[in-house]
Protein backbone atom coordinates (compact mmCIF):
# COMPACT_ATOMS: atom_id res chain seq x y z
CA UNK A 1 0.00 0.00 0.00
CA UNK A 2 2.53 2.25 1.00
CA UNK A 3 4.95 1.59 -2.17
CA UNK A 4 2.46 2.28 -4.54
CA UNK A 5 1.44 5.44 -2.38
CA UNK A 6 5.10 6.68 -3.19
CA UNK A 7 4.97 5.23 -6.81
CA UNK A 8 1.72 6.67 -8.13
CA UNK A 9 1.87 9.94 -6.70
CA UNK A 10 3.83 13.24 -8.13
CA UNK A 11 3.95 14.54 -4.66
CA UNK A 12 8.03 14.75 -3.80
CA UNK A 13 9.21 12.46 -0.84
CA UNK A 14 9.61 15.84 1.32
CA UNK A 15 7.56 19.49 1.09
CA UNK A 16 9.75 21.36 3.07
CA UNK A 17 7.82 24.32 3.25
CA UNK A 18 4.93 21.70 4.81
CA UNK A 19 7.48 21.89 8.21
CA UNK A 20 7.86 25.02 8.26
CA UNK A 21 4.12 25.67 8.79
CA UNK A 22 3.71 23.02 11.20
CA UNK A 23 6.06 23.04 13.44
CA UNK A 24 2.99 23.18 16.30
CA UNK A 25 1.52 20.00 15.01
CA UNK A 26 4.89 18.49 15.23
CA UNK A 27 5.89 19.49 18.72
CA UNK A 28 2.17 18.68 19.75
CA UNK A 29 2.86 14.86 18.48
CA UNK A 30 5.95 14.51 19.96
CA UNK A 31 5.13 15.41 22.92
CA UNK A 32 1.91 12.90 23.00
CA UNK A 33 4.98 10.48 21.79
CA UNK A 34 6.99 11.24 24.47
CA UNK A 35 3.97 11.39 27.03
CA UNK A 36 2.83 7.85 26.01
CA UNK A 37 5.85 6.13 26.00
CA UNK A 38 7.38 7.56 29.49
CA UNK A 39 3.80 6.55 30.87
CA UNK A 40 3.71 3.27 29.74
CA UNK A 41 7.33 2.98 30.60
CA UNK A 42 7.04 3.66 34.34
CA UNK A 43 3.70 1.36 34.86
CA UNK A 44 5.61 -1.06 33.15
CA UNK A 45 8.68 -0.81 35.55
CA UNK A 46 6.39 -0.87 38.13
CA UNK A 47 4.13 -4.15 37.20
CA UNK A 48 7.26 -5.57 36.25
CA UNK A 49 8.91 -4.50 39.53
CA UNK A 50 6.01 -6.73 41.42
CA UNK A 51 6.21 -9.68 38.86
CA UNK A 52 10.39 -9.85 39.41
CA UNK A 53 10.07 -9.81 43.17
CA UNK A 54 7.74 -12.57 43.16
CA UNK A 55 10.11 -14.69 41.08
CA UNK A 56 12.59 -13.95 43.29
CA UNK A 57 10.39 -14.74 45.99
CA UNK A 58 9.08 -17.68 44.16
CA UNK A 59 11.47 -19.25 41.64
CA UNK A 60 8.37 -21.65 40.56
CA UNK A 61 6.36 -18.86 39.60
CA UNK A 62 9.43 -17.95 36.61
CA UNK A 63 7.90 -20.25 34.39
CA UNK A 64 4.24 -19.18 34.26
CA UNK A 65 5.08 -15.45 34.61
CA UNK A 66 7.02 -15.46 31.70
CA UNK A 67 4.67 -17.30 29.45
CA UNK A 68 2.01 -14.79 30.14
CA UNK A 69 4.40 -11.78 29.75
CA UNK A 70 5.24 -13.78 26.12
CA UNK A 71 2.10 -14.83 25.38
CA UNK A 72 0.44 -10.75 25.77
CA UNK A 73 3.46 -9.67 23.77
CA UNK A 74 2.83 -12.14 20.97
CA UNK A 75 -0.56 -10.37 20.49
CA UNK A 76 -0.22 -8.15 17.40
CA UNK A 77 -0.26 -4.71 18.58
CA UNK A 78 -3.04 -3.90 16.02
CA UNK A 79 -5.45 -6.41 17.25
CA UNK A 80 -4.81 -5.65 20.63
CA UNK A 81 -5.93 -1.69 20.07
CA UNK A 82 -8.48 -2.69 18.24
CA UNK A 83 -9.85 -4.85 21.16
CA UNK A 84 -9.39 -2.70 24.03
CA UNK A 85 -11.21 0.88 21.95
CA UNK A 86 -15.03 -0.45 22.33
CA UNK A 87 -14.17 -0.69 25.76
CA UNK A 88 -12.21 2.51 26.90
CA UNK A 89 -12.87 4.61 24.00
CA UNK A 90 -9.84 6.71 22.19
CA UNK A 91 -8.84 8.31 25.55
CA UNK A 92 -4.69 7.67 26.50
CA UNK A 93 -5.83 4.71 28.50
CA UNK A 94 -5.43 2.16 25.51
CA UNK A 95 -2.59 2.76 24.21
CA UNK A 96 -1.21 2.69 28.09
CA UNK A 97 -2.28 -0.64 28.52
CA UNK A 98 -0.88 -1.61 25.38
CA UNK A 99 2.34 -0.78 26.00
CA UNK A 100 2.54 -1.44 29.11
CA UNK A 101 1.39 -4.75 28.74
CA UNK A 102 4.16 -5.24 26.08
CA UNK A 103 6.92 -3.85 27.90
CA UNK A 104 6.16 -6.71 30.45
CA UNK A 105 7.85 -9.41 28.34
CA UNK A 106 11.16 -7.10 28.54
CA UNK A 107 11.47 -5.58 31.50
CA UNK A 108 10.76 -8.60 33.96
CA UNK A 109 13.31 -10.82 33.14
CA UNK A 110 15.95 -7.78 33.00
CA UNK A 111 14.92 -6.98 36.77
CA UNK A 112 15.15 -10.50 37.90
CA UNK A 113 18.68 -11.06 36.50
CA UNK A 114 19.45 -7.53 37.92
CA UNK A 115 18.66 -8.22 41.14
CA UNK A 116 19.78 -11.76 41.26
CA UNK A 117 23.33 -10.01 40.28
CA UNK A 118 23.94 -8.01 42.92
CA UNK A 119 26.68 -9.87 45.05
CA UNK A 120 25.95 -12.41 47.61
CA UNK A 121 28.32 -11.28 50.13
CA UNK A 122 27.27 -7.34 49.89
CA UNK A 123 24.01 -8.76 51.19
CA UNK A 124 25.00 -10.75 53.48
CA UNK A 125 27.62 -7.77 54.99
CA UNK A 126 24.50 -5.36 54.68
CA UNK A 127 22.54 -8.23 56.95
CA UNK A 128 25.95 -8.65 59.23
CA UNK A 129 26.27 -4.79 59.64
CA UNK A 130 22.60 -4.29 61.01
CA UNK A 131 20.73 -2.89 57.99
CA UNK A 132 16.92 -3.49 57.77
CA UNK A 133 15.39 -5.51 55.09
CA UNK A 134 14.25 -1.82 53.37
CA UNK A 135 17.32 -0.05 53.64
CA UNK A 136 19.67 -3.09 52.21
CA UNK A 137 17.27 -3.17 49.49
CA UNK A 138 17.44 0.70 48.74
CA UNK A 139 20.90 1.23 49.58
CA UNK A 140 22.89 -1.74 47.94
CA UNK A 141 20.27 -3.70 46.20
CA UNK A 142 18.91 -0.92 44.14
CA UNK A 143 21.97 1.02 43.59
CA UNK A 144 23.89 -2.35 42.54
CA UNK A 145 21.27 -3.72 40.39
CA UNK A 146 20.81 -0.36 38.91
CA UNK A 147 23.51 -1.01 35.81
CA UNK A 148 21.48 -4.15 34.49
CA UNK A 149 18.21 -2.63 35.35
CA UNK A 150 18.80 0.45 32.71
CA UNK A 151 19.91 -2.07 30.31
CA UNK A 152 16.72 -3.31 30.06
CA UNK A 153 15.11 -0.19 30.11
CA UNK A 154 16.70 0.88 26.99
CA UNK A 155 15.64 -1.96 25.17
CA UNK A 156 11.65 -1.26 26.57
CA UNK A 157 11.72 2.40 25.34
CA UNK A 158 12.64 1.92 21.96
CA UNK A 159 10.22 -0.60 22.00
CA UNK A 160 7.81 0.97 23.18
CA UNK A 161 8.64 4.16 20.67
CA UNK A 162 8.71 1.78 17.70
CA UNK A 163 4.89 0.49 19.00
CA UNK A 164 3.05 3.61 20.09
CA UNK A 165 3.16 4.68 16.33
CA UNK A 166 0.55 1.31 15.60
CA UNK A 167 -1.41 3.47 17.68
CA UNK A 168 -1.72 6.26 15.17
CA UNK A 169 -3.49 3.94 12.85
CA UNK A 170 -6.63 4.51 15.76
CA UNK A 171 -5.64 8.14 16.22
CA UNK A 172 -4.49 7.45 19.89
CA UNK A 173 -1.93 10.26 19.66
CA UNK A 174 1.90 10.78 18.62
CA UNK A 175 3.86 10.11 15.55
CA UNK A 176 1.57 7.27 14.35
CA UNK A 177 -1.13 9.84 14.02
CA UNK A 178 0.97 11.64 11.13
CA UNK A 179 2.25 8.48 9.48
CA UNK A 180 -1.70 7.12 9.42
CA UNK A 181 -2.64 11.12 8.49
CA UNK A 182 0.00 10.52 5.34
CA UNK A 183 -1.16 7.50 4.22
CA UNK A 184 -4.64 8.64 3.77
CA UNK A 185 -3.85 11.72 2.00
CA UNK A 186 -1.47 10.20 -0.01
CA UNK A 187 0.85 12.48 1.53
CA UNK A 188 4.51 11.59 2.14
CA UNK A 189 6.12 14.35 3.74
CA UNK A 190 4.04 13.91 6.78
CA UNK A 191 4.93 9.92 6.41
CA UNK A 192 8.82 10.45 6.38
CA UNK A 193 8.40 12.98 9.35
CA UNK A 194 6.44 10.52 11.47
CA UNK A 195 8.61 8.03 10.77
CA UNK A 196 11.78 10.28 11.20
CA UNK A 197 10.69 11.56 14.09
CA UNK A 198 9.95 8.04 15.86
CA UNK A 199 13.64 6.96 15.12
CA UNK A 200 15.32 9.70 16.46
CA UNK A 201 12.97 10.05 19.74
CA UNK A 202 14.22 6.43 20.05
CA UNK A 203 17.94 7.32 19.86
CA UNK A 204 17.51 10.06 22.32
CA UNK A 205 16.32 7.75 24.13
CA UNK A 206 18.30 5.17 24.18
CA UNK A 207 21.33 7.89 24.81
CA UNK A 208 19.31 9.63 27.46
CA UNK A 209 19.45 6.38 30.12
CA UNK A 210 22.85 5.24 28.55
CA UNK A 211 23.83 9.01 30.03
CA UNK A 212 21.35 8.03 33.21
CA UNK A 213 23.10 5.06 34.17
CA UNK A 214 26.63 6.81 33.60
CA UNK A 215 25.67 8.87 35.77
CA UNK A 216 24.31 6.51 38.83
CA UNK A 217 27.16 4.28 38.66
CA UNK A 218 30.52 6.10 38.71
CA UNK A 219 32.29 3.21 40.88
CA UNK A 220 31.44 0.75 37.63
CA UNK A 221 33.85 2.77 35.93
CA UNK A 222 36.43 3.33 39.25
CA UNK A 223 36.39 -0.25 39.02
CA UNK A 224 37.33 -0.76 35.40
CA UNK A 225 40.34 1.48 35.42
CA UNK A 226 41.90 -0.58 38.08
CA UNK A 227 41.94 -3.60 36.68
CA UNK B 1 37.98 -14.37 85.29
CA UNK B 2 35.30 -11.55 84.66
CA UNK B 3 32.23 -12.75 83.01
CA UNK B 4 32.32 -14.32 79.75
CA UNK B 5 31.31 -12.09 76.65
CA UNK B 6 29.88 -15.10 74.84
CA UNK B 7 27.86 -17.96 76.47
CA UNK B 8 26.38 -20.51 74.14
CA UNK B 9 24.35 -22.92 76.26
CA UNK B 10 23.19 -26.02 74.45
CA UNK B 11 22.81 -24.50 71.03
CA UNK B 12 21.98 -26.84 68.39
CA UNK B 13 20.72 -26.01 64.37
CA UNK B 14 19.48 -28.32 62.33
CA UNK B 15 18.60 -26.76 58.83
CA UNK B 16 15.41 -27.37 56.76
CA UNK B 17 15.15 -30.89 54.93
CA UNK B 18 18.41 -31.57 56.99
CA UNK B 19 18.87 -35.15 58.60
CA UNK B 20 21.77 -34.42 60.67
CA UNK B 21 22.47 -31.48 62.94
CA UNK B 22 25.08 -28.63 62.05
CA UNK B 23 25.43 -27.57 65.57
CA UNK B 24 24.46 -30.68 68.39
CA UNK B 25 24.29 -29.35 71.50
CA UNK B 26 26.95 -26.80 71.52
CA UNK B 27 28.01 -25.09 75.05
CA UNK B 28 31.04 -23.15 74.91
CA UNK B 29 31.81 -19.76 76.97
CA UNK B 30 34.09 -17.01 75.10
CA UNK B 31 35.62 -15.00 77.94
CA UNK B 32 35.70 -11.27 77.50
CA UNK B 33 38.60 -9.78 75.75
CA UNK B 34 40.03 -13.15 74.65
CA UNK B 35 40.11 -14.20 70.73
CA UNK B 36 38.55 -17.69 70.30
CA UNK B 37 39.29 -19.47 67.13
CA UNK B 38 36.62 -21.28 65.80
CA UNK B 39 38.46 -24.87 63.63
CA UNK B 40 37.36 -27.75 62.04
CA UNK B 41 37.09 -29.27 58.71
CA UNK B 42 34.04 -27.95 55.98
CA UNK B 43 30.77 -28.79 57.16
CA UNK B 44 31.51 -29.18 60.84
CA UNK B 45 29.23 -25.97 61.39
CA UNK B 46 31.94 -23.65 62.96
CA UNK B 47 30.48 -21.01 60.60
CA UNK B 48 27.28 -21.53 61.46
CA UNK B 49 27.89 -21.21 65.02
CA UNK B 50 29.36 -17.62 64.20
CA UNK B 51 26.48 -16.34 62.26
CA UNK B 52 23.97 -17.89 65.36
CA UNK B 53 25.91 -15.26 67.19
CA UNK B 54 25.21 -12.20 65.46
CA UNK B 55 21.35 -13.98 64.43
CA UNK B 56 22.29 -14.32 60.98
CA UNK B 57 21.17 -17.66 61.44
CA UNK B 58 18.75 -18.71 64.03
CA UNK B 59 19.22 -22.01 66.54
CA UNK B 60 16.85 -24.22 66.34
CA UNK B 61 17.16 -24.71 69.91
CA UNK B 62 19.36 -23.98 73.33
CA UNK B 63 20.16 -19.99 74.21
CA UNK B 64 22.64 -17.05 73.22
CA UNK B 65 24.00 -14.85 75.41
CA UNK B 66 26.06 -11.59 74.57
CA UNK B 67 27.50 -9.81 77.39
CA UNK B 68 24.81 -10.84 79.85
CA UNK B 69 21.94 -10.53 76.68
CA UNK B 70 19.72 -12.83 75.44
CA UNK B 71 20.53 -12.48 71.73
CA UNK B 72 16.57 -12.91 71.15
CA UNK B 73 15.40 -10.19 73.29
CA UNK B 74 16.83 -7.84 70.42
CA UNK B 75 15.89 -6.98 66.92
CA UNK B 76 18.24 -8.69 65.12
CA UNK B 77 19.22 -5.53 62.95
CA UNK B 78 19.91 -3.88 66.03
CA UNK B 79 21.66 -6.79 67.66
CA UNK B 80 24.20 -6.50 64.45
CA UNK B 81 25.06 -3.24 65.20
CA UNK B 82 26.54 -3.93 68.20
CA UNK B 83 28.77 -6.35 66.72
CA UNK B 84 31.58 -5.84 64.53
CA UNK B 85 31.45 -8.66 61.32
CA UNK B 86 34.04 -9.63 58.97
CA UNK B 87 33.79 -11.91 55.91
CA UNK B 88 35.49 -13.54 53.71
CA UNK B 89 34.71 -11.76 50.47
CA UNK B 90 35.18 -8.93 52.35
CA UNK B 91 31.77 -7.71 50.79
CA UNK B 92 32.27 -4.53 50.62
CA UNK B 93 29.68 -2.35 48.72
CA UNK B 94 31.16 -1.17 45.66
CA UNK B 95 28.75 1.51 45.00
CA UNK B 96 30.08 2.94 48.10
CA UNK B 97 33.48 5.19 48.47
CA UNK B 98 35.74 3.57 51.03
CA UNK B 99 34.95 6.41 53.51
CA UNK B 100 31.07 5.49 53.18
CA UNK B 101 32.02 1.88 53.57
CA UNK B 102 33.52 2.76 56.84
CA UNK B 103 31.12 4.84 58.13
CA UNK B 104 28.04 2.37 57.36
CA UNK B 105 27.45 1.42 60.76
CA UNK B 106 28.05 4.76 62.63
CA UNK B 107 25.45 6.42 59.61
CA UNK B 108 23.01 3.73 60.74
CA UNK B 109 23.32 4.60 64.68
CA UNK B 110 22.71 8.16 63.14
CA UNK B 111 25.77 9.62 64.56
CA UNK B 112 26.30 13.18 63.73
CA UNK B 113 28.73 14.18 60.49
CA UNK B 114 31.88 15.44 62.87
CA UNK B 115 31.74 12.38 64.94
CA UNK B 116 31.87 10.05 61.85
CA UNK B 117 34.38 12.35 60.25
CA UNK B 118 36.92 11.53 63.17
CA UNK B 119 35.90 7.86 64.19
CA UNK B 120 36.51 7.20 60.01
CA UNK B 121 39.79 9.09 60.73
CA UNK B 122 40.91 6.95 63.81
CA UNK B 123 40.10 4.07 62.01
CA UNK B 124 42.51 4.56 58.67
CA UNK B 125 45.35 5.05 61.30
CA UNK B 126 43.93 2.18 63.16
CA UNK B 127 44.41 -0.77 60.23
CA UNK B 128 46.96 1.75 58.62
CA UNK B 129 45.49 2.20 55.20
CA UNK B 130 46.43 5.34 53.15
CA UNK B 131 44.25 8.52 53.87
CA UNK B 132 44.25 8.61 50.36
CA UNK B 133 41.92 5.78 49.32
CA UNK B 134 38.78 7.11 50.91
CA UNK B 135 37.57 8.43 48.11
CA UNK B 136 38.35 5.65 46.15
CA UNK B 137 35.89 3.09 45.49
CA UNK B 138 36.34 -0.49 46.87
CA UNK B 139 37.37 -1.88 43.03
CA UNK B 140 40.00 0.23 42.84
CA UNK B 141 41.78 -1.52 45.94
CA UNK B 142 44.20 -4.43 46.40
CA UNK B 143 42.89 -7.53 48.21
CA UNK B 144 44.87 -6.52 51.30
CA UNK B 145 43.73 -3.35 51.38
CA UNK B 146 39.72 -4.20 50.68
CA UNK B 147 40.16 -6.64 54.29
CA UNK B 148 41.62 -3.95 56.29
CA UNK B 149 38.63 -1.24 54.96
CA UNK B 150 36.52 -4.36 56.11
CA UNK B 151 37.78 -4.80 59.16
CA UNK B 152 37.73 -0.67 59.48
CA UNK B 153 34.14 -0.72 59.05
CA UNK B 154 33.15 -3.42 61.13
CA UNK B 155 35.20 -1.77 64.09
CA UNK B 156 33.51 1.72 63.24
CA UNK B 157 31.04 1.59 65.76
CA UNK B 158 33.32 0.70 68.40
CA UNK B 159 31.45 -3.12 68.83
CA UNK B 160 32.77 -5.03 72.28
CA UNK B 161 32.42 -8.18 69.87
CA UNK B 162 34.37 -8.51 66.49
CA UNK B 163 33.10 -11.80 63.90
CA UNK B 164 35.11 -12.55 61.57
CA UNK B 165 34.70 -15.11 59.23
CA UNK B 166 37.64 -16.82 57.47
CA UNK B 167 38.60 -13.34 56.78
CA UNK B 168 41.88 -14.24 55.34
CA UNK B 169 41.89 -17.02 53.17
CA UNK B 170 41.68 -14.80 50.01
CA UNK B 171 44.48 -13.08 50.02
CA UNK B 172 48.10 -14.34 49.23
CA UNK B 173 50.15 -15.97 52.05
CA UNK B 174 52.02 -13.12 52.41
CA UNK B 175 49.61 -10.42 52.94
CA UNK B 176 47.71 -12.98 54.88
CA UNK B 177 50.60 -13.64 57.01
CA UNK B 178 50.55 -9.69 57.59
CA UNK B 179 47.13 -9.58 57.91
CA UNK B 180 47.37 -11.81 60.94
CA UNK B 181 49.84 -9.98 62.61
CA UNK B 182 48.22 -6.76 62.13
CA UNK B 183 45.19 -8.65 64.13
CA UNK B 184 47.23 -9.88 66.91
CA UNK B 185 48.29 -6.30 67.64
CA UNK B 186 44.92 -4.79 66.52
CA UNK B 187 43.36 -7.28 69.87
CA UNK B 188 46.08 -6.60 71.78
CA UNK B 189 45.43 -2.76 71.74
CA UNK B 190 41.70 -2.73 71.45
CA UNK B 191 41.15 -5.85 74.21
CA UNK B 192 37.86 -6.91 72.17
CA UNK B 193 36.28 -10.13 72.29
CA UNK B 194 37.09 -11.53 68.71
CA UNK B 195 35.74 -15.37 67.32
CA UNK B 196 37.42 -16.11 64.58
CA UNK B 197 36.53 -18.82 62.01
CA UNK B 198 39.13 -20.94 59.95
CA UNK B 199 39.89 -24.00 58.59
CA UNK B 200 43.53 -23.62 58.66
CA UNK B 201 44.87 -24.94 61.76
CA UNK B 202 48.30 -22.80 61.72
CA UNK B 203 45.98 -19.80 61.12
CA UNK B 204 44.20 -21.10 64.30
CA UNK B 205 47.28 -21.68 66.65
CA UNK B 206 48.97 -18.02 65.25
CA UNK B 207 46.00 -15.80 66.48
CA UNK B 208 44.22 -18.01 69.09
CA UNK B 209 43.95 -17.20 72.74
CA UNK B 210 41.81 -20.45 72.68
CA UNK B 211 40.69 -22.96 69.92
CA UNK B 212 37.46 -24.37 70.14
CA UNK B 213 37.99 -27.28 67.27
CA UNK B 214 35.03 -28.91 65.65
CA UNK B 215 34.34 -31.99 64.14
CA UNK B 216 31.95 -33.19 61.73
CA UNK B 217 28.32 -32.98 62.78
CA UNK B 218 28.71 -30.25 65.10
CA UNK B 219 30.14 -31.78 67.85
CA UNK B 220 32.68 -29.40 69.73
CA UNK B 221 36.08 -31.98 70.30
CA UNK B 222 38.04 -29.66 71.92
CA UNK B 223 38.05 -26.09 73.58
CA UNK B 224 41.64 -25.51 74.89
CA UNK B 225 44.78 -22.56 74.91
CA UNK B 226 46.52 -23.52 71.31
CA UNK B 227 49.44 -25.01 73.68
CA UNK B 228 47.51 -27.69 75.19
CA UNK B 229 45.30 -28.38 72.66
CA UNK B 230 48.71 -29.71 70.94
CA UNK B 231 50.10 -31.01 74.27
CA UNK B 232 47.21 -33.10 74.78
CA UNK B 233 44.71 -33.86 72.13
CA UNK B 234 41.37 -34.89 73.61
CA UNK B 235 40.84 -37.24 70.71
CA UNK B 236 42.04 -39.01 67.57
CA UNK B 237 40.29 -36.62 65.36
CA UNK B 238 41.97 -34.08 67.35
CA UNK B 239 45.18 -35.46 66.43
CA UNK B 240 44.81 -35.95 63.19
CA UNK B 241 43.51 -32.67 62.37
CA UNK B 242 46.78 -31.17 64.16
CA UNK B 243 48.84 -33.12 61.67
CA UNK B 244 52.54 -34.95 61.50
CA UNK B 245 54.46 -32.01 63.22
CA UNK B 246 52.61 -31.66 66.60
CA UNK B 247 55.78 -31.47 68.87
CA UNK B 248 57.25 -28.55 66.24
CA UNK B 249 54.24 -26.86 66.44
CA UNK B 250 54.57 -26.53 70.44
CA UNK B 251 57.70 -25.90 70.15
CA UNK B 252 56.50 -22.48 67.99
CA UNK B 253 54.51 -21.68 71.02
CA UNK B 254 57.20 -21.83 73.28
CA UNK B 255 59.68 -18.50 73.83
CA UNK B 256 63.45 -19.61 74.44
CA UNK B 257 63.61 -16.98 77.27
CA UNK B 258 61.11 -18.93 79.19
CA UNK B 259 63.16 -22.32 79.18
CA UNK B 260 64.87 -23.29 82.24
CA UNK B 261 68.62 -22.60 80.21
CA UNK B 262 72.32 -23.76 81.33
CA UNK B 263 74.21 -21.34 82.83
CA UNK B 264 76.37 -19.31 80.89
CA UNK B 265 79.44 -20.40 82.51
CA UNK B 266 78.67 -24.26 82.82
CA UNK B 267 81.89 -25.77 80.64
CA UNK B 268 83.23 -24.39 77.72
CA UNK B 269 80.54 -24.61 74.77
CA UNK B 270 82.88 -23.03 71.99
CA UNK B 271 81.78 -20.32 70.08
CA UNK B 272 77.56 -21.49 69.52
CA UNK B 273 75.38 -19.52 67.68
CA UNK B 274 73.32 -17.29 69.23
CA UNK B 275 69.31 -16.65 69.30
CA UNK B 276 67.40 -13.62 71.13
CA UNK B 277 65.30 -14.91 73.97
CA UNK B 278 62.00 -13.53 72.37
CA UNK B 279 62.37 -16.03 69.42
CA UNK B 280 60.66 -19.50 69.82
CA UNK B 281 62.22 -23.12 70.42
CA UNK B 282 61.71 -23.54 67.15
CA UNK B 283 64.16 -21.48 66.08
CA UNK B 284 66.41 -22.83 68.52
CA UNK B 285 65.51 -26.20 67.51
CA UNK B 286 66.33 -24.87 63.77
CA UNK B 287 69.68 -23.29 64.58
CA UNK B 288 70.85 -26.53 66.15
CA UNK B 289 70.24 -28.77 63.32
CA UNK B 290 71.47 -26.31 61.17
CA UNK B 291 74.61 -25.49 62.64
CA UNK B 292 75.10 -28.95 64.42
CA UNK B 293 76.44 -27.29 67.41
CA UNK B 294 75.45 -28.51 70.94
CA UNK B 295 74.35 -25.88 72.15
CA UNK B 296 72.68 -22.18 71.32
CA UNK B 297 73.25 -19.00 73.10
CA UNK B 298 70.28 -17.24 74.37
CA UNK B 299 70.75 -13.22 74.05
CA UNK B 300 68.84 -10.69 75.74
CA UNK B 301 69.88 -7.22 74.39
CA UNK B 302 72.77 -8.74 72.88
CA UNK B 303 74.22 -10.18 76.16
CA UNK B 304 74.30 -14.13 76.81
CA UNK B 305 71.65 -15.42 79.37
CA UNK B 306 72.25 -18.73 79.31
CA UNK B 307 72.86 -22.12 76.62
CA UNK B 308 69.36 -23.93 75.24
CA UNK B 309 70.48 -27.80 74.12
CA UNK B 310 68.36 -30.29 72.21
CA UNK B 311 67.92 -31.91 75.73
CA UNK B 312 66.35 -28.72 77.30
CA UNK B 313 63.90 -28.63 74.02
CA UNK B 314 62.69 -32.40 74.15
CA UNK B 315 62.52 -32.04 77.68
CA UNK B 316 59.96 -28.95 77.97
CA UNK B 317 57.55 -30.82 75.42
CA UNK B 318 57.99 -34.23 77.37
CA UNK B 319 57.12 -32.06 80.87
CA UNK B 320 54.08 -30.57 79.69
CA UNK B 321 52.72 -34.07 77.93
CA UNK B 322 53.01 -35.40 82.02
CA UNK B 323 50.93 -32.12 83.12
Amino acid sequence: MITQLFAQTTEPIIRWNWLGDHLEEMWQRTVQHVELTVVSLALGIVIAGVLAATIRAFRWTTGPITAVTTLLYAIPAVALFAALIPWLGTGLSVPIIALTTYSLVVLTPFLVDAFDGVPAAARDAADGMGLTTRQRFWRVEVPLALPAVIGGIRIASVTLIGLVTVGGLFDLGGYGNLIDDGINRSFPTVIVVGVVGSVLLAIVFDLAFVGVGHALSPWRRAAKAST
Amino acid sequence: MTDPAIELRHVSKVYPGATTPAVDDLTLDVPAGELVVLVGPSGCGKTTTLRMLNRLEEPTSGEIRIAGVDVKTLPAHELRRGIGYVIQQVGLFPHQTVEANIATVPRLLKWDKERIRARVDELVHLVDLDRSLLERFPGALSGGQQQRVGVARALAADPPVLLMDEPYSAVDPIVRARLQDELIDLHTRLGTTIVFVTHDIDEAIKLGDRIAMFAIGGHLAQYDPPADLLAKPASPFVTEFLGGDRTLRRLALIRVGDLPLHPVDSGSVGPAPTIDRAQTARGALDLLVSSGAPAVSVLDNGRPIGLVSLAILSASVRSEDNT
